[in-house]
């Protein structure tokens, strides 16, 4: 409670160095698990980078499954029910990239089935080369806005802190494409989006935390203090709240949108992005206080401090 | 606070107002991407090379097809060497794949009975063919078997349907194309009247007997005084279409679709006689069906009273030849008449690839039904509500009054951003998805944030020893240099995403940026002079608890609570200095 309390009236002290020896090898145990799991298990892709089928009819509620695979004739489709929060039961079925000539033909029994007409059946399929374009695109745009936004760093902040804010982002990156590998969840278009706004998030957390150490830097904290990481344990300290509130303020939508995604079908969709993004959010805002900040000590310890106040943020 | 400053956050707020009201005034509303209102998306490439030319001219064909679905904001756009056509609220959605994929729309319909040049001069006709370019000189053609039987070139010469001279534009008089069918020579005259109780005299046979409720049918839909509008041109309906040079048809339900030709190709018949040699697939949707259009024709029955078969591309018609014979075979058809080598080779372009100049494959086809579609947006719409009040109340409990400056600044970017996406959805038929509404939910966040760095600010310059009032000014120099290198970096993740992806990542990245701009307009105008507002109150100025900032009052700034621990934090960054000097210095 007193910690809280020190934290809103800005008193808080808190020695963040004891709390960094933990977290940076928590952290590199993490991407080395992570990376272990994405090698391994792979990551568990939709139809969308792996080409295929998807088709949706709703149907009444004597339909099974049974009844959908029966009425099916494609020979490894994954067939399902789902149910909206209208209690409308939907039978999915998911068909391979070589099963995809046959699209027609399962909509045609979907809609027998449902005792619709053909427009009933929702689908959604794919070209087994689309869902590879799709991504190099996609790291082509990450490897150039990596770049990018490096230099701008470097230019506006100093470039250890360029390092420091890209490899707590790829942490992030790595570790919640980590958390989709382990856990099996399905990585689609929204989750490569929910993937770049978290990127865009944890430099956003990065930038505003290491302003704070330029500022004080510029006052000359850093002597007036044991040095340099002290320095940075005293930003630490009057970022943290901001940190905590706007965590807290992000989360929260992102939050209402995981739980009503949990309860729509229609939300699966909206599910997709608020997984990925309420991972991605709760490692951003840890990466900048535990992985950014001790990188940029530890840079800057390893040399002697620059002795120039660089420039004054204001 | 300057004048010019609060002068400029009274006017921000204004035009915020402003911006509603013309919305609501203009009746703008944001249009619904696909993913939230149903409809049909799909990504199309070229399975081989293709020139910039071919693909723009692609995007145009695939267009005017998507006209005829009546489709309110169609999108069909080239990205790189894809082409993606977005049919947001599309009702027959099968109709709208197989209307804009690879297949002809390619129908056989009958001809009921030629009608002659339309009201219209022809020439406003031809921008649909104008893609093709391959019938302004293909004019009448023949069907004539080359079966045993009547293999004869005679067939060839004996179409004299030369009245379509390839020179020929424009109006023409009905009668120049009635030699063709020698039975009935209707003048088409009567066409031109709208009333239908003029039309009788025109349909020829059908009416004379009793008029059954298909005949009424068939005297409505010949009678309208022009071409059938495109979106009414569905293939069960008796329908009026023109030719290139304007030359109308009242034609019969399509009997046979473009599925039902395997290939076409083209032969030199005699000395520069061109002829087109369409085969068919054998079966049903093939040879046989076509054989049983052919045989009505050749018969002249009622449903094929003129004898001539319309091949009807993309709703305008490109060949009405007569049928010769009764029956073909698959691959010895042969449509001559008066082609030349290139208009001979189009036609067979046409029947191949049904008038795309590429041939195209899917790579993504996306259906989503309107019922999903109204679900999604209802969760989006339900999650960024309830989020956006969670966001506020937290405020409102740490920051108290301060929060009214976050929340009226959200509210600030939010009316502008209905504004502007209002706009696009209506005049530039911008779309906003899921990934849209995302990403604004997410830019509260931000907004929030900026707010947020302000406040924290504020409170580290007030527990250093500063006046309220000062400290709302001084630690607005560093938040506003925090913020604005923040925003920058999700700028350049929007731009770099914006020009360097395709489909949803597009739309998600256009929203985030036009979010962000707006979060750096709104820091930089409203927020300080709203703050400075809110601190310069008398009654916050006594207790400035009232705006999150932990100090007992304006004149004693080191509370007995900041006493307890005195150097704590205080001498941390900020310069501060005794707290009784700082208190004099300070002032607007």
């Amino acid at each position: 409670m007193s910690l809280r309390r020190d934290l809103y009236e800005g008193k808080n002290n808190i020695d963040f160095r004891p709390l960094w020896k933990k977290t940076l090898p928590a952290s590199l145990a993490l991407m080395v698990i992570s990376t272990i799991s994405l090698v391994v298990i792979g990551l568990n892709l939709s139809i969308d980078f792996e080409g295929g089928g998807i088709f949706e009819v709703p149907v009444s509620d004597e339909i099974s499954v049974a009844d959908a695979r029966s009425a099916v004739s494609v020979a490894d489709a994954r067939i399902q029910t789902v149910t909206d929060i209208d209690g409308q039961r939907f039978i999915r079925v998911q068909t391979g990239s070589d099963a995809l000539d046959d699209s027609e033909q399962v909509i045609d029994e979907l809609a027998a089935l449902s005792g619709g007409t053909i427009d009933d059946v929702s689908v959604n399929t794919v070209g087994p080369t689309w869902g590879n374009q799709i991504t190099n695109r996609a790291l082509r745009a990450l490897a150039l806005f990596t770049v990018v936004v490096a230099a701008y760093l470097a230019w506006r902040l100093e470039w250890r802190m360029a390092i420091g804010a890209i490899i707590a982002v790829l942490h992030d990156l790595l570790v919640t494409a980590g958390v989709y590998s382990l856990f099996r969840f399905e990585v689609g278009p929204a989750t490569v989006i929910a993937l770049l706004t978290i990127m865009g998030y944890s430099l956003y957390d990065t930038v505003v935390v290491y302003d704070k150490v330029l500022e004080n830097e510029a006052e000359g904290g850093a002597k007036a203090r044991e040095g340099y990481t002290d320095m940075v344990n005293d930003s630490m300290n009057q970022v943290v709240m901001r940190s905590i509130n706007t965590t807290i303020t992000t989360v929260m939508p992102v939050l209402s949108m995981l739980l009503l995604g949990g309860f729509f079908l229609g939300g699966g969709s909206l599910r997709d992005f608020a997984l990925a993004l309420f991972i991605g959010l709760l490692l951003g805002t840890y990466s900048s206080l535990f992985v950014a900040a001790p990188l940029l000590a530890w840079l800057r310890e390893r040399a002697p401090v620059a002795p120039e106040p660089s420039r004054r943020p204001t | 606070m300057t004048n010019s400053q609060r002068y400029s956050a009274i006017g921000l707020v204004l035009v915020a107002i402003a911006g509603l009201v013309y919305t609501l005034a203009v009746g703008n509303q944001p249009l619904l991407g696909l993913d939230l209102q149903g409809g049909v998306s799909v990504v199309l490439q070229p399975t081989g090379p293709a020139d910039e030319e071919s693909l723009d001219q692609t995007v145009d064909i695939i267009r005017t097809r998507v006209d005829a679905l009546g489709v309110a904001e169609p999108e069909i756009s080239r990205q790189g060497n894809t082409i993606v056509v977005d049919l947001p609220g599309v009702e027959e959605q099968q109709r709208a794949l197989e209307l804009v994929g690879q297949t002809a729309e390619l129908r056989f319909r009958p001809v009921i009975a030629p009608l002659g040049p339309s009201l219209e001069f022809a020439p406003e006709l031809d921008p649909d063919a104008a893609p093709t370019g391959e019938s302004s000189d293909e004019d009448s053609t023949e069907e004539d078997s080359t079966e045993e039987d009547t293999v004869d070139e005679s067939d060839d010469s004996d179409d004299s349907e030369e009245g379509l001279a390839p020179g020929t534009r424009g109006r023409r008089q009905s009668s120049d194309d009635e030699p063709a069918d020698d039975d009935e020579s209707e003048p088409a005259t009567g066409a031109e009247e709208p009333e239908e109780s003029t039309e009788e005299p025109e349909i020829p046979a059908a009416p004379a007997q009793t008029l059954s409720p298909e005949e009424l049918e068939i005297t409505t839909a010949c009678g309208i005084p022009d071409v059938t509008a495109p979106e009414a041109d569905l293939a069960e309906d008796y329908v009026v279409l023109s030719d290139e040079v304007g030359l109308r048809y009242c034609l019969g339900p399509s009997q046979l679709t473009g599925d039902a030709l395997e290939t076409a190709d083209v032969s030199l018949q005699g000395l520069n006689e061109w002829a087109v040699n369409p085969v068919f697939n054998s079966g049903g949707n093939g040879i046989d069906g076509f054989n049983a259009i052919a045989l009505e024709c050749n018969q002249r029955t009622a449903v094929c009273p003129s004898g001539q078969l319309a091949i009807v591309l993309d709703g305008e018609v490109v060949s009405a030849p007569v049928i010769q014979v009764p029956s073909f075979q698959r691959d010895q058809i042969v449509i001559s008449g008066t082609f030349d080598e290139d208009s001979a080779r189009n036609l067979a372009l046409v029947l191949r690839y049904g008038a795309l100049p590429i041939e195209l494959e899917a790579q993504q086809t996306r259906t989503v039904s309107a019922t999903i579609g109204s679900d999604v947006l209802r969760s989006g719409v339900i999650a960024g509500l309830i989020g956006l009040a969670l966001v506020a109340v937290y405020l409102l409990l740490y920051y108290r009054l301060a929060a009214l400056v976050a929340i009226t600044g959200i509210a600030i970017s939010g009316l502008l951003i209905w504004t502007i996406i209002s706009w696009l959805g209506e005049n530039q038929g911008l779309a906003i998805t899921l990934a849209g509404i995302v990403g604004l939910i997410v830019s509260v966040g931000v907004s929030a944030d900026s707010n947020i760095v302000y406040f924290e600010n504020v409170k580290d310059v007030t527990l250093s020893g500063r006046r309220v009032t000062t400290a709302v000014e001084r630690a607005y120099q560093t938040a506003i240099s925090t913020i604005v290198k923040a925003d920058v970096v999700s700028l350049i993740a929007a731009v770099l995403l914006y020009f360097l992806t395709v489909g949803a990542v597009k739309g998600f990245a256009f929203y985030l940026g036009l979010a962000t701009l707006l979060d750096l307009l709104v820091s930089y105008v409203f927020m300080r002079p709203a703050l400075t507002w809110l601190a310069g109150l008398e009654r916050v100025k006594a207790n400035p608890r009232l705006i999150g900032l932990p100090i007992e009052d304006n004149r004693g700034p080191r509370s007995k609570a900041a006493d307890q621990k005195p150097s704590a934090k205080a001498g941390g960054s900020k310069a501060g200095g005794s707290k009784d000097s700082k208190d004099k210095e300070a002032g607007q």
